[in-house]
């Protein structure tokens, strides 16, 4: 974001980039995770970086190839940016979504193994080697 | 000041958000944003959060574009429709505003044994920035949010806001100069965790505020 006072559409656009209804939710990801600047976003869109509260209050592309098509044709068309980035970048931040969510679920499979192999240890007595041997 | 936008735009807006038109979100909140926060400010006129009336009208306009087939065209305009829900919201925001600000100066009781199992009086009160916090506590206080305090309590805080330090002072205050230096020592250790406690809670609450 700038640091200039955000004015109400700006304001708006934070607000929808915590609502999934929002493409902002999506590619406010990138922004987040992967510390993309807005200015690098509008650079990849071909267009201005004031457009972005407008493309991040538009509703997020439905899933459905021929579906997804569609609403990022109308968004582009709506915002003035280049069709094709955008769908990729849409792509990428759904990516980003899809591993961060699958890497937490991941982080706490592992704890879990981790936390069980801790406790079978534990009732199974010392280790090999250990004082008892 | 900010026109209202035209029925016939407004209505082929709601046609496109009906058919799912993925960019009609972002103009029918771009197009109604700047005339439905003026409105809310308008509606409270001496509201103080700015912030207030902003998120009564986007919650408004997002609920609307969420869920578009929830309007009525015959039972009301779309302006109209939209300036209720947002009336709606900042209602719902003041009241929970006003119910917050009661709950900061309840100073409900706290249990002296809860109290007297956490920290010391005097990790609070460095926590605190001890008599100053106090001191502005006791400034706030109207009439009956005083009459809300124990006369001992209010004592013990006055002493508490002059910066006093001596236990006797405070024993004395409370009633109890008869008692043992142990039990004395106990007791006000007690009395002056419990009210700083309260005072710690009502502080963070105006913070948040």
């Amino acid at each position: 974001m700038t640091s200039t006072p955000l004015n109400n559409l700006d304001r708006a656009a934070e607000r929808a980039s915590k609502d999934d209804f929002f493409i902002g939710h999506l590619l406010a990801s990138l922004v987040g995770s992967r510390g993309m600047a807005r200015a690098t976003i509008a650079q990849r869109l071909c267009c201005q970086e004031h457009q972005l509260a407008r493309l991040w209050l538009c509703r997020a592309p439905r899933e459905e190839a021929l579906a997804f098509r569609q609403d990022v044709e109308q968004i582009a068309s709506a915002i003035g940016c280049d069709a094709t980035s955008l769908a990729q970048l849409v792509r990428e931040a759904a990516s980003l979504q899809a591993l961060r969510s699958q890497s937490q679920s991941t982080s706490s499979s592992m704890l879990l193994a981790a936390r069980d192999r801790e406790s079978d240890r534990k009732m199974d007595g010392p280790p090999d080697g250990g004082p008892n041997e | 000041m900010h026109m209202k936008p035209s029925p016939e735009r407004l209505a082929e807006l709601h046609r496109r958000l009906i058919a799912g038109d993925a960019a009609a979100p972002a103009e029918f909140i771009e197009l109604l944003l700047p005339w439905l926060v003026e409105e809310m400010g308008r509606a409270r006129g001496r509201l103080r959060d700015e912030q207030i009336a902003f998120d009564a009208a986007t919650d408004a306009l997002v609920h609307f574009v969420k869920a578009p087939g929830r309007y009525d065209n015959a039972q009301a305009s779309i302006t109209s429709y939209l300036n209720m829900a947002a009336r709606r919201n900042l209602s719902n925001a003041l009241l929970k505003e006003r119910r917050h600000k009661a709950r900061i100066f309840r100073l409900e009781p706290v249990a002296q044994a809860e109290a007297a199992r956490n920290e010391t009086s005097e990790g609070l009160l460095a926590d605190l920035g001890d008599r100053d916090v106090a001191r502005k506590r006791l400034e706030e206080l109207t009439g009956g949010q005083m009459g809300a305090l124990s006369t001992e309590d209010h004592a013990v805080l006055r002493l508490l806001s002059d910066g006093e330090r001596s236990t006797e002072r405070f024993a004395f205050v409370m009633g109890i100069a008869g008692k043992s230096d142990q039990e004395k020592k106990l007791l006000v250790k007690q009395a002056k965790d419990r009210l700083l406690r309260r005072l710690r809670r009502s502080s963070s609450e105006t913070d948040h505020d």
